[in-house]
């Protein structure tokens, strides 16, 4: 059984990063957060994302507003009023595809700042259960 | 659209990049800074591996190695020197191992013979016994431009 209650996110401007891939996703598309369901597939982020994605270990399940499931890392942190700037106009191309809209000033130090309801292809979710399942 | 001819620069700042001296436009350069962080962005080409920060802004960072036949950057710190360049309409961050006293020529650019750089070239210059070649940026940047 889940021991995971569900996160509610507010609509502000936060981020939610996840510091083993390193990534910082836009936590207003997020709806929640839940134990994975193997009856609710979904794809596993990362690989969206990154040409040599880790492969997944402990995971949680990421709701988004219009419904999309994407599997993450379970280890993430959420972070208020993180700073983002823009990508430069000569990296859109590359970045839209993958949803990567900024970078993220972290104490850390720079991340990718990733907005999943702009991953290409995730309208229509059928395709997206079949390029990302996993466990 | 159509693109106005590049201008061969009238004062150019020599750099050295893995033992290559080239030289870019010293009227476009804004600032020079040293090693910084940088991050990868990815599925970009080695030429653009990634961005950095610089005033509160991302900006594009350029490694000439591959256009040389030089390994390119990985993730981490950037080259030992970073040349802020304004192009016409950007602003990109170009590493380089070594940045030498900018310079008038007296003579002017020669077309360029060296067939081993991969990269738009206003021409070359004599410095010393040396050649440096001019690279023209903007027509690069340009190139590396993909349809959005």
């Amino acid at each position: 059984m889940s021991e995971l209650v569900a996160v509610q996110l507010g609509p502000s401007r936060r981020a939610l990063v996840l510091p083993e891939l390193p990534l910082a996703l836009a936590s207003e598309a997020i709806v929640a957060i839940v134990e994975v369901d193997p009856d609710a597939p979904a794809a596993w982020l990362p690989a969206r994302v990154f040409e040599h994605a880790p492969s997944p270990g402990a995971r949680r399940a990421l709701v988004l507003g219009d419904g999309v499931r994407f599997e993450v890392p379970a280890i993430m942190q959420l972070v208020e009023q993180v700073e983002v700037l823009a990508i430069p106009e000569l990296l859109r191309p590359i970045t839209d595809p993958i949803g990567v809209i900024g970078l993220a000033v972290l104490p850390t130090g720079l991340t990718l700042f990733c907005d999943p309801l702009r991953i290409a292809g995730i309208a229509g979710s059928a395709g997206l259960a079949e390029i990302g399942l996993s466990g | 659209m159509t693109l106005a001819l590049p201008r061969a620069p009238e004062v150019v700042l020599p750099i050295e990049v893995g033992g290559w001296l080239l030289a870019v436009d010293a009227l476009a350069v804004v600032e020079i800074f040293g090693v910084r962080p940088w991050i990868a962005i990815p599925r970009a080409p080695a030429t653009i591996p990634g961005a950095l920060a610089w005033r509160g802004r991302a900006l594009a960072l350029l490694d000439l190695g591959p256009a040389l036949g030089l390994p390119g950057l990985t993730s981490g710190d950037t080259r030992l020197r970073n040349l802020v360049v304004r192009l016409r309409d950007d602003v990109v961050v170009l590493g380089a191992d070594r940045v030498l006293e900018a310079w008038r020529p007296s003579e002017p650019i020669r077309p360029s013979h060296a067939v081993e750089i991969d990269v738009p070239r206003h021409g070359e210059l004599q410095l010393g016994e040396r050649l440096v070649s001019v690279l023209d940026l903007e027509t690069w940047v340009h190139s590396l431009r993909r349809p959005t």
